[in-house]
């Protein structure tokens, strides 16, 4: 078989695949999505709901609540998950309601590993 | 009337944290399962700085904190009611998520750590009335000089109570009552109207069950305070 990300890593990237990544990683909750899925295959709409209301203010010596996490909630369902979905960077599992990074190249995958590294490192 | 009724007020809750972070924080997990709440760990990359964690409540999502205001919990949370280290202390908020839940079982360390925070409070405040119940006063022999110094240090009104024919040391600064009350050697508890601030009123209220484990609460709801220390206050003086 075939492995997929090195199979593709010997080609060039698509530059429309560039453009789509770093559109995507405008937003900041749609980063943090990417950023857990790094770490984890597949992740329901709701825990990754929890993960990014804690973690956009893990910062912050305030503590988050129900209603912080429900309003990242709503912009996610309505807003950030569709786009990623659309960009084929993350695939949507209807029958569990989760979400996992789709096989995507070597480079694309680095581009989000540095702004993770950028964004939520010391 | 009865402290039982106060603690049907509050009702029963489970909750969980998840500790989420490039590396298991197993100094974290040991403070929250002294505190008898079940913890998950999961993985950040490791490129990531530091994490955070999730309190659930039933099962949905309570609150959030970031890991670095929690790392004041990992001290040893039961300094002296004077000592500064409590000032400000993240360990406060933290006690904040929990508040108001009927927890079950509570240890003895966890409700002195608890304590604590209120003997704080009502030091730093220095002004109203704060009412310890120790369930029998061979317990408050360890708490006679903290509280002593309360007494004299401080505008506080302390009232403590008990049960057992203990012989209080003459010229003690708090009130000592003794009591007969079967609900006096059943229940822990400490209420403090909070004096001189609005906001400064704090009350814990623990049942001792039959093989030494707590089922109880604390709070800083004003009203539920307010009404505790109305209780004591008619039932007991």
């Amino acid at each position: 078989m075939i492995n997929n990300s090195q199979h593709s890593d010997r080609e060039a990237v698509d530059p429309g695949a560039i453009d789509s990544v770093f559109d995507i990683l405008q937003e900041r909750d749609r980063r943090y999505v990417l950023y857990f899925l790094l770490e984890h295959d597949r992740v329901t709409v709701q825990d990754i709901a929890n993960v990014v209301t804690g973690w956009v203010n893990a910062n912050s010596s305030e503590m988050a609540d129900k209603d912080d996490r429900d309003a990242i909630a709503t912009d996610l369902r309505h807003r950030h998950l569709p786009v990623l979905i659309e960009s084929s960077l993350v695939d949507y599992d209807r029958s569990t309601e989760s979400v996992s990074l789709a096989p995507c190249p070597e480079p694309i995958r680095a581009i989000i590993e540095r702004a993770c590294s950028e964004e939520t490192g010391s | 009337m009865r402290l039982a009724d106060f603690l049907e007020r509050v009702e029963e809750t489970n909750r969980s944290i998840e500790i989420y972070a490039p590396q298991p924080q197993m100094e974290l997990v040991d403070q929250f399962e002294h505190r008898n709440i079940t913890t998950e760990y999961r993985s950040l990359p490791d490129a990531s700085d530091d994490g955070f964690l999730i309190v659930h409540e039933n099962g949905t999502f309570h609150a959030s904190i970031g890991l670095s205001a929690v790392r004041e919990f990992l001290e040893p949370p039961i300094p002296e009611p004077w000592n500064d280290h409590f000032v400000g202390a993240e360990y406060s908020r933290l006690l904040e998520i929990l508040e108001n839940t009927l927890t079950h079982p509570l240890s003895r360390r966890q409700l002195l750590a608890t304590a604590r925070d209120i003997e704080h409070r009502a030091w730093h405040i220095g002004t109203g009335t704060l009412r310890a119940g120790f369930q029998q006063f061979s317990a408050f022999d360890h708490q006679l000089t903290v509280y002593d110094r309360l007494g004299r240090e401080t505008d506080l009104e302390i009232h403590v109570y008990g049960q057992s024919d203990w012989t209080a040391p003459i010229a003690l600064a708090p009130t000592i009552h003794t009591e007969t009350a079967e609900e006096i050697g059943e229940f822990w508890f400490l209420v403090y109207d909070g004096g001189d601030d609005p906001r400064g009123s704090y009350a814990l209220l623990a049942k001792e069950g039959s093989y030494g484990e707590f089922t109880g609460f604390w709070s800083s709801d004003p009203i539920l305070v307010a009404d505790l220390d109305a209780y004591l206050l008619e039932t007991y003086g």
